[in-house]
């Protein structure tokens, strides 16, 4: 008996051990429930974080991470607007092949290095000399990129292969960092948790899975006016779990409050709720092979035209704006001009003079989709009601994926949204290289997204843009686009300066207490 | 005893290379690949192809596993390919937190239940055993996510008492611990109460009984020892489960352990930290039941480690 | 007038369930005197270990039921003792030897646990001292003392019985009570069971209740003995008198059906019929329905207990008066 009792013992102390050991390490995080005394501010994001290397994956943890650290060269306000900010100006050749930039002086790292063109260049070539470990290289379209040379410390080349129209939006997510202390360190610039960049906050600490701090910089080039003196960004995926910590006091912000959980914020008007456009659309993408039913465009038609999308903002989304193309409101290649019917007799008429005989098709829906099941039954429902046999599948990312590289679908539901407001990547691989095997390809559409890649005016550029787009949906393929997200946000009264872009992100790196 | 021990090391090798064939096999049948889910859904199909190739997945699979296990025996659990990082590194750094909600779950449960069983035997058909099976059906028919949630909403939100999420601080551990501790507490009430019935109907009790010694004493050791011996089993059981992660409550309670990490690693399809976090996992478990065992001998001195 | 040691007075236990009831005892009537050993003899189910359990009021609740009677322990009602007074005289003034050696032993502890606990309780020794103690209690019963860390498991049957000697001896009770400590044993270490117990009573003049059976154990063991049948004694007296001069037919059954080996016989004396269903007994005599020398009012009315002498009583309309 005494043995047993010993041995417990010990098992009890090593536990016991493992948690004090761990409850050292993870600092207390005190809930900023009354901003009158604290000047600190939690966030909550709802994806988690993986890497602070600025080559990772984008997503919306990691943009909104790095906007607060790092600097780049142009600054995009998600619109399709770019702005200088480590770049005050600059020009493209005559044979629009080679851009110079010229660098802003007299900014400074966190550690009080200089910013120069070093560090400009080494930040490319870093990704260049291994691009499949920086995924970050793929998703701006960074092949395109020959070459990065310094002129002098504060002049910057940037030469292509190709006219590249979308440049300086790729350029808007590349994260400028110093040089010589990634030359130095490596990775461990990253894992060992130095990142600090020339931006308006400096990194504290970062724990995986649970939240991401930054303290602000007072030294920041440009000059700063926030009154927070920490910023926590949590990263929590359950939406109860976030209402229930703003109600409670542990979080200050968030961005995507789902609709029914609104009400639950009445008899707390210290939340203050609010809602956000953005340019984040719901897009069917239509297998148009041979094999299919949606290879002809009669019956494509009848699937879009059948669907009531502003009922479905409605009844479904509480909000959110119908789409009439894959474009929206304040994005390159919107046009209002473009007509997309809700018209459920045209539909049938259409249907019914196609070769479609009712086979069943099936919509593989990710689950990551916001109410993704919900919408996809109702559309389902229209559909099915003007002559189509219809079901859904929800399924996973990695399944949609699968399914994209060997075209075996019939048609795929997924969010996608445009970086910097700009569809030069959507229209590039989805449409032109259709790296998801549509397996349609119209000369005309393709043709103008050429045009506009290599359009360096950015006005005409945004010409041809719109005539692909408008192209997209007279045709309806090889996605149609259903509507656009709004996005529901709470933030605690006195949280100021949060910014939601169209893409369905936010930034925080302006946030100020307004007491 | 200690051949006893090597002989169960050299069978939990085994299984637990058995464990790492089988999820090797499984998480690569799954549809998708890390390539896919690293590269943005932009990507040209030779940008793909040449991530599967760094992330060595264009060779044979066969060849892939041997690499894996070759790298187990020099101490390299490969890399994520997520987090950049060494696996291990990401694995122990989530590990405190489960052991810690496991550990603290347990203690609450076990505390609340093993005296409640007992009463509830010794008291068999009173108020206090009808309450305690109460307890327990409710216990067991209460689904995690329903309960994590109601906990939050209530000494949260209404009374504002403890924190609705995080990690750090003992505040933080309560709710989480009673999410986890609660369908424990509930099966071993069940056990301890019939354990308790079970036992003291024994002649081996009576005779204690003749032998002049209190009720008090019979309940607390001598019929207490014996009524104890099936909730050991079944409480190691839970512990090990409970280490592979209790997903629903790390995910409500932003409780960073290795359920999330698995359930997210799974889902990016993240090959080398799905199969090492597995295998953790599988050695803990193996070691908790090691340990269950061995405990179970030396209190019931009937049973031998054969 | 100085009471008897144990004296049990007419004493009806009933064992309720939900299902049925078990009349388990219709009017017990013993007496054990200061020193005295009697044996209890009754096929199984006549009530014996009943009787036993009652004598230390550890009848299982919530089933027992005391109908009627009493039995006292010194002159007092041990059913109107406190919980605290009859812990002090188990274990202690009255012990107890159980049956089944296999399952009477706690198999989580040690035997040495086992003995030291009763040493612990009734003499307030402290682990050490009982330890110790208990050590020389095995030793007195054969068993060598650094077996006390040893399970139950690790002994044969009559190792462990012994151990149960042991520990009811530790305190040197006034009376033990053993029920039918050498049934689950075979016969060699039957013997050397009795021996042990044969070298105790003329040791420390123990009185002993002795429950079995077995009339030849009674007959090496005891002075006095009472043939208990359906809950009710039906004759007693001392062993001499009844053994030879058996009066209740039944007794006589049991005593006939004893194999002799100086007798020429091809088959055993039987008693007709099965033991009396305790959940429903026949009227009168309990004996009636299977006695060859039932009478009209056998069925009738149960008959009282009748002196034939001084050491010779019977209930039985057929041997009223004697032989």
């Amino acid at each position: 008996m005494k043995k047993t009792f010993t041995f417990i013992a010990l098992l009890m102390f090593c536990m016991a051990l493992f948690a004090g050991g761990s409850n050292e390490q993870s600092s207390d995080i005190p809930a900023s429930v009354s901003l009158s005394d604290k000047s600190e501010v939690t966030v909550a994001v709802t994806q988690n974080l993986v890497s602070l290397d600025v080559g990772t994956t984008p997503s919306g943890a990691s943009l909104a991470v790095f906007d607060m650290i790092y600097d780049y060269l142009v600054d995009s306000d998600h619109n399709g607007n770019l702005m200088p900010q480590l770049a005050t100006s600059w020009e493209v050749s005559e044979d629009n092949l080679t851009w110079t930039f010229h660098l802003r002086e007299g900014v400074k790292f966190h550690n009080g290095e200089d910013f120069t063109s070093d560090d400009v260049v080494f930040t490319f070539e870093r990704m260049q000399e291994n691009p499949s470990k920086y995924p970050l290289y793929s998703a701006n379209n960074f092949s395109l990129i020959v070459s990065v040379d310094a002129i002098d410390d504060y002049t910057v080349t940037f030469t292509t292969s190709e006219p590249f129209g979308a440049l300086l939006t790729s350029l808007s997510g590349m994260a400028i960092i110093p040089a010589d202390t990634v030359r130095e360190l490596g990775d461990a610039f990253f894992t060992e948790g130095y990142c600090y960049g020339t931006g308006p906050w400096k990194f504290e600490e970062w724990i995986d899975g649970q939240y991401i701090s930054f303290t602000r910089n007072d030294e920041y080039w440009a000059g700063q006016t926030s009154n927070v003196d920490r910023l926590v960004m949590r990263f929590i995926t359950e939406s109860s779990s976030i209402v229930a910590g703003l109600i409670s006091g542990t979080i200050d912000a968030t961005g995507r409050v789902p609709s029914d959980m609104l009400s639950q914020f009445d008899g707390h008007p210290e939340i203050i709720l609010d809602t956000v456009d953005t340019s984040q659309i719901l897009i069917i993408g239509l297998q148009c092979g041979d094999y299919s039913p949606f290879h002809d465009e009669n019956v494509r038609k009848a699937f879009s035209y059948a669907i009531d999308r502003q009922l479905l903002c409605d009844a479904i989304m509480g909000g959110g704006k119908a789409s009439n193309s894959i474009m929206s409101e304040g994005t390159l290649g919107y046009d209002a001009n473009v007509k997309m019917p809700y018209d459920p007799e045209l539909a049938k008429q259409l249907l019914s003079e196609s070769d479609y005989n009712g086979e069943p098709i099936t919509l593989y829906v990710n689950t990551a989709v916001v109410q993704g099941e919900e919408i996809m039954l109702a559309v389902c429902d229209m559909v099915n009601s003007v002559g189509f046999n219809c079901n859904i599948q929800m399924v996973e990312q990695a399944y949609i994926n699968e399914v994209r590289v060997s075209g075996d679908y019939d048609a795929y539901v997924v969010t996608a949204s445009f970086t910097g407001g700009d569809p030069y990547g959507y229209l590039n691989q989805r449409v032109l290289s259709d790296s998801h095997h549509h397996n349609y390809a119209d000369p005309e559409i393709n043709d103008y997204i050429t045009l506009s890649n290599r359009e360096t005016d950015q006005t005409q550029r945004n010409e041809y843009l719109k005539s692909a787009v408008g192209l997209m949906s007279e045709h309806c393929a090889p996605q149609i686009a259903l509507f656009c997200y709004e996005y529901n946000t709470a933030i605690r009264d006195g949280v100021e300066g949060i910014e939601y872009s169209p893409e369905g992100l936010y930034y925080f790196d302006d946030v100020y207490i307004d007491k | 005893m200690g051949k006893y021990i090597l002989r169960r090391l050299g069978a939990t090798i085994v299984v637990l290379f058995f464990a790492t064939l089988i999820t090797f096999i499984l998480i690569r049948l799954a549809p998708g690949n890390p390539a896919l889910m690293m590269l943005a859904d932009s990507a040209t199909p030779e940008e793909i192809a040449a991530m599967e190739a760094y992330l060595g997945l264009d060779k044979p699979v066969i060849v892939q596993y041997l690499i894996y296990i070759a790298g187990i025996f020099k101490g390299d659990f490969g890399t994520s390919i997520m987090y950049q990082r060494p696996c291990i590194d990401i694995i122990l750094s989530r590990l405190p937190a489960t052991a810690l909600l496991t550990f603290a779950g347990c203690t609450v449960g076990l505390l609340v239940a093993i005296p409640l069983g007992v009463l509830a035997g010794v008291k068999q058909g009173s108020m206090v055993d009808l309450s305690a099976m109460t307890f327990a059906l409710l216990g067991q028919s209460m689904a995690t996510v329903w309960l994590a949630v109601l906990l939050v909403l209530i000494f949260s939100v209404h009374l504002g008492w403890l924190p609705a999420l995080g990690y750090g601080t003992f505040k933080h551990l309560i709710l989480p611990a009673i999410t986890i501790g609660f369908p424990l507490a509930s099966q071993t009430t069940r056990l301890a109460r019939s354990g308790m019935v079970d036992v003291l109907k024994e002649d081996y009790i009576t005779s204690t009984y003749a032998k002049g010694i209190s009720r008090r004493q019979v309940y607390t050791k001598y019929a207490f020892k014996n009524a104890m011996l099936p909730v050991i089993t079944i409480v190691g059981l839970q512990i090990a489960g409970y280490l592979g992660g209790a997903v629903v409550t790390e995910q409500v309670f932003s409780w960073p352990g290795l359920g999330a990490l698995m359930v997210s690693a799974i889902g990016n399809r993240d090959y080398p930290l799905v199969q090492s976090t597995l295998l953790v996992v599988a050695v803990m478990v193996s070691l908790v039941n090691l340990i269950v065992d061995i405990i179970n001998c030396l209190v019931d001195r009937r049973m031998t480690l054969n | 007038m100085e009471h008897a040691l144990i004296e049990i007075k007419d004493l009806k236990v009933e064992f309720k369930t939900e299902r049925a009831t078990a009349y388990a005892l219709n009017g017990v009537n013993l007496e054990i005197k200061k020193g005295e050993s009697l044996g209890l003899v009754g096929e199984a189910g006549a009530g014996k270990t009943t009787t036993a359990l009652s004598i230390l009021n550890l009848l299982a609740k919530p089933a027992a039921h005391i109908m009627g009677g009493d039995v006292l322990y010194k002159g007092t009602s041990v059913f109107s003792m406190s919980e605290k007074k009859l812990r002090d005289i188990r274990g202690k003034e009255i012990s107890m030897i159980f049956q089944n050696p296999l399952t009477s032993l706690n198999p989580v502890f040690t035997v040495g646990e086992q003995i030291a606990m009763v040493l612990r309780t009734h003499k307030n020794l402290g682990k050490k001292e009982a330890f110790q103690e208990a050590g020389k209690l095995l030793e007195t019963v054969g068993i060598a003392s650094y077996r006390l860390s040893d399970y139950p498991h690790q002994f044969s049957g009559g190792m462990r019985q012994r151990v149960g000697i042991a520990a009811s001896l530790a305190c040197n009770p006034e009376l033990l009570i053993a029920d039918e400590p050498t049934t689950a044993l075979d016969v060699t270490i039957q013997a050397q069971i009795l021996e042990l117990m044969k070298d105790l009573q003329d040791k420390y003049s123990t009185s002993l209740l002795m429950i079995t059976h077995n009339l030849g154990i009674i007959s090496e063991l005891c002075q006095k003995v009472a043939v208990m049948y359906a809950g009710r004694i039906i004759e007693y007296g001392t062993v001499k008198e009844v053994f030879k001069y058996p009066a209740h037919p039944y007794t006589k059954g049991l005593l006939g059906a004893i194999p002799r080996l100086d007798v020429d016989s091809d088959h055993l004396e039987v008693i007709p019929g099965n033991i009396a269903n305790v959940h429903h007994l026949p009227s009168g005599c309990k004996f009636h329905p299977r006695c060859a020398f039932c009478k009209k009012e056998c069925e009738q009315e149960e008959p009282a207990m009748n002196r034939i002498n001084d050491n010779h009583y019977v209930a039985c309309y057929i041997n009223e008066g004697g032989l």
